[in-house]
């Protein structure tokens, strides 16, 4: 059997491209803009997972430092997330799985620091997490990127 | 009094919603915003949902807000005055991750001359705004965020729903719509200011009403743009709409064969646009011509 | 070494005039193939092939000259296509 009709043969068997054939015929015009008539073979697989993750895991800034996720009661540390893309629109792709650290310096003591001291500090963490490339991001924007993603799977633990 | 006892059960396209709250800012606003909304009083929900408060341990003067489905607490709490924000947040996050006997993209959908028009499109691509005014202008809303496809069918769900503005975008409807009803301004949520248009009225008393998709356009807003509709090939548009349903890897070859009988069935364009008037002309050349 | 489709006959493939979006139920993913890469599964599904077996097929059906390059290439797609469990190597 020739190669060819064996491959269109493949092809027919599937139902899929039945209905692609029927709808095409005023299509002709908009045909080959991507890669189909390159001179290298072109393969491109669809992400994983692409939509649901890529809708998670944006979000934007906390508003505020008060708002902002820190990890640790007893020796608060500003969670500091890293971001892939920054949007148009000013928010922050995080990508599938977001990358983090958590921000030590300066530490802070709860017990002893008094409120504007805290701030202070927690301010003066948001700067280093800033210089670092990272942002810090709302208990809303965690709990939903960690249910979706498990990115911060380690900090349950803390 | 149903919102706060056993809870206002509330007609979304193919769904059923109940929501109790006891918090009476968002009764109020919900009296006002779903207040076309069919009551589905004696049907079967789909989604369970409330709207509680609560106090801050470290600061009890502080009312905050927690959205709950089935008793679940998928987020942490956020301040009262985004309870209208959250439980619209909420049952969206609900839709998305729950649904699978459709195929779910993201995807702004509008209908005119019983032909459905798709606008996927990621987070900040325009689709509320553009989806909010051609609403309004002669097309019929099915969902500013949601494309249900029933790919046995072949048919999609209306699901109009309220329609979250963000930032300068509620300035722009405000001028652009004046008949819009539009909620309260809801600041310093993590998506910015939000406030809520209603789906216009004829929406909500047509969202039984099905019908095929004919159009995919990819839109993207850009300041200052000229409008720009072109066609983009079938196996691209493939391509980006299987990524853009929420659902499409859960669905396996069922998601394959729903996108393939989409893609063939429709025409594909990306557009990029920034001017209301003009991209609604434009498009409804587009319906009238086909 | 020769290298042979995989399970080609599971394939749901979309046709989309030169090119192609193709659903592989063993993985769960869907690729983009175009025209020639969619010709070397087809070619493999045949019967095993080598590399230069694969090129020299493709250069007849595409009236192209191969050449290093095209060699490297079409080499590099079939690893890929390996590494996607859409060929395997001959036993």
């Amino acid at each position: 059997m020739d190669k060819k009709e064996s491959f269109e043969q493949a092809h027919q068997s599937e139902s899929a491209q039945k209905m692609c054939k029927d709808g095409n015929l005023n299509k002709q015009k908009r045909r080959m803009l991507l890669k189909g008539t390159a001179a290298l073979p072109v393969v491109m697989t669809l992400y994983s997972g692409a939509a649901l993750a890529r809708s998670s895991n944006i979000t934007g800034e906390a508003g505020d430092v008060g708002d902002a996720v820190f990890v640790d009661e007893s020796s608060p540390k500003l969670l500091c997330v890293y971001w892939n893309e920054k949007l148009d629109n000013g928010a922050y792709d995080l990508g599938d799985t977001p990358g983090y650290t958590l921000i030590t310096d300066p530490p802070i003591n709860p017990l002893t620091d008094d409120p504007a001291t805290v701030l202070t500090k927690k301010n003066a963490q948001l700067e280093e997490c800033h210089r670092i490339g990272g942002i810090m991001i709302s208990g809303a924007a965690f709990t939903s990127i960690a249910a979706k993603s498990g990115a911060f799977d380690g900090l349950m633990n803390l | 009094m149903r919102l706060q006892n056993k809870g206002l059960r509330v007609a979304m396209g193919p769904f059923n919603v109940c929501i109790q709250t006891q918090y009476k800012p968002l009764i109020v606003q919900l009296y006002t915003l779903y207040s076309h909304y069919r009551l589905a009083q004696d049907e079967i929900a789909e989604f369970h949902v409330r709207i509680v408060t609560e106090r801050s341990i470290k600061n009890p003067l502080k009312l905050k807000v927690r959205f709950l489905i089935d008793g679940q607490s998928p987020f942490e709490s956020f301040p009262e005055d985004q309870a209208l924000a959250v439980l619209e947040w909420g049952i969206n996050l609900a839709i998305a991750v729950r649904v699978n006997h459709f195929l779910l993209l993201h995807s702004a959908v509008v209908e005119k001359n019983n032909n459905v028009m798709l606008f996927p499109a990621w987070p900040g691509s325009g689709k509320t705004t553009l989806c909010t005014a051609l609403s309004h202008r002669g097309f019929r809303l099915f969902s500013d965020e949601f494309g249900l496809m029933d790919f046995r069918q072949g048919v999609f769900h209306p699901l109009p729903r309220l329609m979250p503005l963000k930032n300068e975008s509620i300035p722009v409807i405000r001028k652009h719509l004046p008949e819009a009803v539009i909620g309260q301004p809801i600041p310093n949520t993590h998506k910015g200011t939000v406030a809520h248009v209603c789906p216009p009225e004829e929406s909500l008393q047509l969202s039984k009403n099905t019908a095929k998709a004919r159009w995919i356009i990819f839109p993207k807003w850009v300041a200052e743009s000229a409008t720009r509709l072109e066609p983009i090939a079938d196996a691209e548009a493939f391509m980006l709409l299987a990524s853009n349903a929420f659902n499409y890897e859960v669905l396996g070859a069922s998601g394959f064969r729903a996108v393939a009988q989409l893609i063939s069935s429709c025409d594909c364009y990306t557009l990029v646009y920034s001017d209301l008037d003009e991209i609604t002309a434009a498009l409804h050349h587009l319906v009238d011509e086909t | 070494m020769r290298w042979l489709s995989n399970n080609f006959h599971s394939l749901l493939i979309a046709d989309w005039e030169d090119e192609y979006t193709v659903f592989q139920p063993d993985s769960g993913k869907t690729h983009f193939l175009n025209r020639m890469s969619m010709q070397m599964l087809s070619f493999l599904d045949q019967h095993p092939a080598s590399s230069a077996e694969v090129c020299s097929y493709l250069s007849r059906e595409f009236e192209r000259e191969t050449n290093q390059n095209f060699q490297d290439s079409i080499e590099k797609i079939l690893y890929h296509f390996d590494a996607l469990g859409l060929i395997r190597k001959e036993n």
